[in-house]
């Protein structure tokens, strides 16, 4: 019934090759044309000469009264225990509406240096470093709550979900380092501040400029140590392969995906040389804030010929904790 | 926790200005608000959105001195009162990038971190 040669099961097996065949032939044409992956944060021009390279950003988190810092009010003292005048009209916050006495600040403020700027006894060392701080007294905000204001003061918006400043910078800036993160965040030793994640998020940017995470003690980074019996040669040839098949099968478009394989990228430059951006001998410090300052100091110094990097360092620092620490005294602590 | 926070930021400051990184760097301290003149619960404070101080050192910063100021109880900022898309203009200006031309499309609109602007503290810089 068949001409000889072109029998049933023959006929089956090669159409069943034929598909394989046409299949591979499209995947090797893909491979073959696939275009290397281009760095999402190779180092761009800014748009006129830059003042500063790199930033920190001290987030004190949950909001030290001005008048108990840098901005002295010699007028609560007068009116202490007396309520605020009516001129100032209903002032309502988040726990209280207008009606509680004057409270005068406990700290004492001296002026400092060149420049005579006052600064409470709070900070005995800040203070002597006053002729290079540039204190802007009338920032406001539009959120009496925490986690929307701390938005804001990352964002630009009340609500989350929009891209953080630090995100908004690499996308402008990119990054000169590419075995560092270019954008780094460090919780206080305590955790992660209200507003959480959305903090240092990218938003709707490239997932690629979302914040990377450095936590306390020996693991700054989830995951990165190389497990028991992984070769760095033999992880390069996992990353080699996954890398092959991701480009198969991977549209131009999926941001996130390219910040996952850049994350994986980043992190074996980072495992390749540990030592670039923190010391194996000196873990993250972070039990207490000191050793979390010099930790962002020494990988700041590693990271001195980055351009566009930026630090947001999240601190507790807040009105709770000057209560808390005026309690000792007075015997009640007040939880805000 | 203020206290605790003094030794360190003094330090991390002294530190970057002996190793030549302070010129090139740009630190910032600041909160999502300040406090209320007034007490709650007998010795704390509520939160204050109105007027509160935050501060720039280091990367053309001009250091020494104190812009802008609060009324006699700390309450309100008065004169020129900073948002924070004058906040975000201005470090956006340090690092070199103008506000309105950093934009990315989503959604048709083309998306700023000051939204529709704020306006550059000029007076922060030397």
């Amino acid at each position: 019934m068949y001409p000889k040669g072109l029998q049933r099961r023959n006929v089956l097996r090669m159409a069943a090759q034929g598909f394989g065949a046409v299949a591979l032939e499209s995947m090797l044409q893909r491979e073959l044309g696939a275009k290397p992956r281009s760095n999402p944060l190779a180092a761009k021009a800014p748009h006129f000469p830059a003042k500063a390279k790199s930033v920190i950003f001290l987030f004190m988190v949950g909001a030290p009264g001005q008048m108990d810092t840098f901005d002295p009010k010699p007028g609560l003292a007068r009116y202490a225990g007396k309520p605020l005048p009516e001129s100032f009209g209903k002032i309502s916050s988040q726990f209280t509406s207008g009606d509680t006495p004057i409270l005068p600040s406990p700290w004492e403020f001296k002026r400092y240096g060149q420049s005579g700027l006052p600064v409470s006894s709070l900070y005995p060392h800040l203070s002597k470093c006053v002729d290079d701080i540039c204190f802007v007294r009338n920032f406001y905000t539009e959120s009496v709550v925490h986690a929307p204001a701390m938005y804001q003061v990352q964002s630009g918006r009340i609500l989350m979900g929009y891209p953080s400043m630090g995100s908004w910078v690499t996308y402008g800036l990119g990054s000169e380092s590419e075995n560092l993160p270019a954008y780094v965040v460090m919780p206080q030793p305590e955790g992660t501040p209200e507003g959480g994640t959305p903090m240092w998020s990218s938003g709707f940017l490239p997932a690629i400029h979302q914040g990377t995470t450095l936590r306390g003690g020996p693991n700054p980074v989830l995951n990165l140590k190389l497990p028991e019996g992984m070769t760095p040669q033999r992880q390069r040839r996992t990353l080699d392969f996954l890398q092959k098949m991701n480009d198969l099968d991977t549209e131009e478009t999926d941001t996130e995906m390219a910040a996952r394989i850049s994350s994986y990228e980043l992190a074996f430059r980072m495992q390749s040389r540990p030592r670039r951006w923190i010391s194996q001998r000196n873990p993250m410090r972070r039990a207490s804030f000191m050793g979390w300052i010099k930790s962002l100091r020494k990988s700041l110094e590693r990271a001195a010929c980055s351009h566009g990097v930026w630090w947001n360092a999240g601190c507790v620092s807040c009105s709770y904790s000057l209560v808390e620490a005026r309690s000792a005294s007075s015997g009640t602590l007040t939880k805000t | 926790m203020c206290g605790l926070t003094d030794q360190p930021i003094a330090a991390l400051l002294q530190d970057l200005k002996s190793r030549g990184l302070l010129d090139s760097t740009l630190v910032i301290w600041g909160s999502e608000f300040g406090r209320l003149p007034m007490s709650q619960s007998g010795n704390g404070r509520d939160h204050n959105p109105h007027g509160f101080t935050m501060w720039f050192a280091g990367g053309g910063v001009k250091g020494g001195q104190a812009i802008g100021d609060t009324d006699d109880f700390g309450l309100y900022g008065v004169g020129d009162r900073y948002h924070m898309r004058d906040f975000h203009s201005t470090i956006l200006h340090a690092l070199g990038l103008d506000q309105h031309k950093l934009w990315y499309l989503h959604n048709g609109r083309h998306e700023k971190l000051t939204d529709f602007g704020g306006k550059v503290i000029e007076k922060v810089f030397a």
